[in-house]
């Protein structure tokens, strides 16, 4: 015996509650937690003076398994002082790959790295808004700074925290 | 016709042999008069008898199984002139009880939480003396109850000494907590074995036959200070590892290994091997001789010599008897037979042969005994934080360095990818680091008693924090490291991370970052200057 049933439609139920508060594509293997992490810091510090972090994703990018910038466009392009040798400028990037992009988020264009400082924080898209609507829900409460401020160890030259919530 | 020995007490071997036929381990359950025969002389119960001629209250407290009520009800055995009033259910202590008597709790957990805090309420208010038996559960249940602060303090006393933090005994009390006893540490397995040995009689099938393989077997193991030895060896292997083996539980292992086994009608000699105490101590159908076999088994253990010896029959050249049937002999028709044959006899031998250093033998093929020699270091008082600082710095690093523990660090998050890569940029000397011992105080004060730590735990000078390190953690330290999803290991790492977060190594202005690469197994020193905006790889 078949019984036929009406299917269940949700689509407006969800447009009216559930679009309003929050969306998740469950199916996405990306973003990373590290994207949204980075783009939570980025949002809610204020991080001064030069790091050139695009320097930086040069050396530890990868593409298809191969350094994503040869030894020789890297010498030629990146500002930092680099090992002359390149066995140790193999083991420079190797190094630094492993710890900053282990969970493989840095690409020639777009990067997060991981925060192994606050100050390597960088406002990469590929977050999927996630780590921007963490930082509005960080900074809409009023002790939420201070929350903040007590997680974040910082350094010698420690940022800022934002004064202003995140734009949208 | 088996003669049963009449003793002063009434009690029969027939009596006793009937008692471990229904494997009647409750010790606490036996009749005084049993208790009394079979009672394994404890260096504890003459400082409870002591602490309770002065007065002095006493609280045994442990798991189920650890001996609490054994103990205390053997000591008020031998407690004459002094009252015992034991506390029941649903009654208040009655008035005018003179001073000094003990007031018993048999079982805190088969009374109500309202009839013990009113017996130690009136106890304490009238000058008597307490003797508790708790479970380490209901008394956390009962000490933010009791008014008189006793067994809060009791409670905490505990807690303390457990995490190996020197808390002497409250004021006129005593506390006995049995959790942090290895009896196989002591002298009570041979103690025990003496009390079985004696009454073991055929099995039912057998009727009189002195054949009965338990019969034999136990004729042997009294012969045999060395192979009585050697079971109690083989337990304390298990304890090694920190595995809590309680006193009942022993028993049973014990009473198993003779009245466990009953022979079948057609049985020869190759199917009566398996009811021979040397067998079942490694095949028995018990979690202790499953995790005996499973830590170790002679047959494992190669010894070709000896082992050809074995399987020809060759009792001379082996210098010992072995009374089996050479196994060559079997498996001339039946290989089959011939293997369980030489299985028999070459556990016998491990058993029996002086020759064998078993501890030599053991050492090399437990890794829980090296655990368990760690443990006997520490609680001997060595310093151990070098060693372990030297395996977290394997474990992390690569680094056979002990004498400083490197803060090492990753910033990885993915879940389902773990990180090859860590870097560590300072250290702090191993000997700021402390390692706390279970249990120590009460190994120092009941020495001979079998207290004995089950793990370490390590930490910061000035800091609660602490890392334990118990057997499968030390296992894990020094294992292969494993660079896809291992939740032991993540577990570890995770652990390891909370604890180096903890460590306060000096800043360093232009640091240089160890950096170990564990999937390429390569380590680089990088030097980073800020100044310069330089990175060298030294």
């Amino acid at each position: 015996m078949t019984i036929a049933v009406a299917p269940l439609v949700l689509k407006d139920w969800f447009g009216t509650n559930v679009r309003d508060f929050l969306c998740l594509n469950p199916v996405s293997i990306s973003p990373q937690p590290v994207h949204a992490l980075s783009m939570f810091v980025a949002r809610t510090t204020e991080i001064r003076g030069q790091r050139r972090l695009s320097d930086l994703a040069k050396v530890v990018a990868t593409k298809n398994g191969l350094w994503a910038v040869s030894d020789e466009d890297l010498r030629s392009h990146v500002r930092y002082q680099l090992p002359p040798s390149d066995s140790d400028l193999e083991q420079l990037r190797h190094s630094l790959a492993g710890l900053l992009a282990a969970d493989r988020a840095v690409f020639q264009g777009t990067y997060s790295f991981q925060l192994a400082h606050v100050g390597l924080a960088n406002s990469d898209r590929t977050d999927h808004y996630l780590g921007v609507l963490a930082s509005r829900l960080v900074l809409s409460r009023p002790d939420g700074r201070q929350a903040l401020a007590a997680v974040i160890r910082t350094g010698p030259s420690p940022p800022s925290l934002s004064e202003h919530s995140a734009p949208m | 016709m088996t003669m049963s020995v009449q003793t002063s007490n009434g009690i029969t071997d027939r009596n006793l042999a009937d008692l471990f036929e229904r494997g009647a381990v409750f010790a606490d359950r036996w009749p005084t008069a049993v208790r009394h025969r079979l009672d394994v002389p404890d260096p504890l119960a003459v400082t409870v008898r002591a602490a309770l001629k002065t007065g002095s209250h006493v609280v045994i407290t442990g798991a189920a199984g650890d001996g609490k009520s054994h103990l205390a009800m053997t000591v008020l055995d031998d407690l004459t002139p002094v009252i015992v009033h034991e506390v029941v259910r649903g009654q208040s202590l009655p008035e005018g009880l003179p001073e000094g008597t003990v007031v018993f709790f048999r079982d805190v957990s088969a009374l109500t939480d309202g009839d013990v805090l009113t017996a130690v309420r009136q106890a304490t208010e009238h000058g008597l003396t307490l003797l508790l038996t708790v479970n380490e559960g209901p008394l956390n249940t009962l000490a933010p109850q009791d008014q008189t602060g006793f067994l809060r303090d009791i409670r905490d006393a505990i807690h303390l000494r457990s995490r190996g933090v020197e808390a002497p005994d409250p004021s006129s009390t005593v506390i006995v907590n049995l959790s942090g006893r290895q009896v196989t540490r002591g002298d009570f397995v041979s103690g025990a074995i003496q009390k079985i040995l004696p009454v073991v009689r055929p099995c039912r099938v057998c009727g009189k036959s002195k054949n009965c393989p338990r019969v034999r077997g136990a004729q042997q193991l009294r012969r045999s200070r060395i192979a009585q030895e050697r079971v109690a060896r083989l337990l304390q292997m298990l304890t090694d590892r920190g595995r809590h083996l309680t006193a009942r539980e022993i028993w049973a292992f014990l009473i198993d290994l003779f009245f466990g086994w009953t022979c079948i009608a057609t049985n020869d000699e190759v199917d009566q091997q398996r009811g021979y105490f040397w067998n079942r101590v490694f095949d028995g159908d018990n979690a202790i001789a499953q995790a005996i076999r499973e830590d170790f088994d002679p047959l494992r253990v190669a010894r070709a010599r000896d082992d050809a010896n074995l399987w020809l029959g060759h009792s001379d050249d082996l210098g010992i008897s072995i009374p089996l049937t050479p196994p060559r002999v079997f498996a001339r028709s039946n290989i089959e037979e011939g293997l369980v044959m030489f299985t028999s006899a070459k556990r016998f031998y491990f058993f029996f042969a002086k020759s064998w250093d078993i501890d030599h033998t053991i050492a090399a093929f437990v890794p829980a005994s090296q655990f368990g020699v760690l443990l006997a270091k520490a609680a001997a008082g060595e310093a151990v934080a070098a060693e372990l600082v030297g395996l977290i710095n394997a474990f992390r690093l690569g680094l056979k360095t002990r004498e400083d523990l490197w803060i090492s660090r990753h910033h990885s998050f993915a879940a389902h990818r773990r990180p090859a890569v860590l870097a560590a940029s300072g250290k702090v000397p191993s000997s700021t680091l402390v390692v706390r011992v279970p249990f120590s105080y009460e190994a120092s004060a009941y020495p001979r008693s079998g207290f004995f730590p089950h793990r370490l735990l390590m930490g910061w000078s000035g800091s609660d924090q602490e890392f334990v390190i118990d057997f499968p953690t030390w296992r894990e330290l020094q294992g292969e490291r494993n660079l896809i999803v291992d939740r032991s290991q993540e577990t570890l790492d995770f652990a390891l991370d909370i604890f180096l977060a903890q460590g306060n190594p000096p800043d360093a202005a232009d640091p240089e970052v160890l950096v170990y690469d564990h999937r390429r197994r390569r380590r680089a020193t990088l030097r980073l200057d800020g100044s310069e905006r330089r990175v060298d790889v030294l």
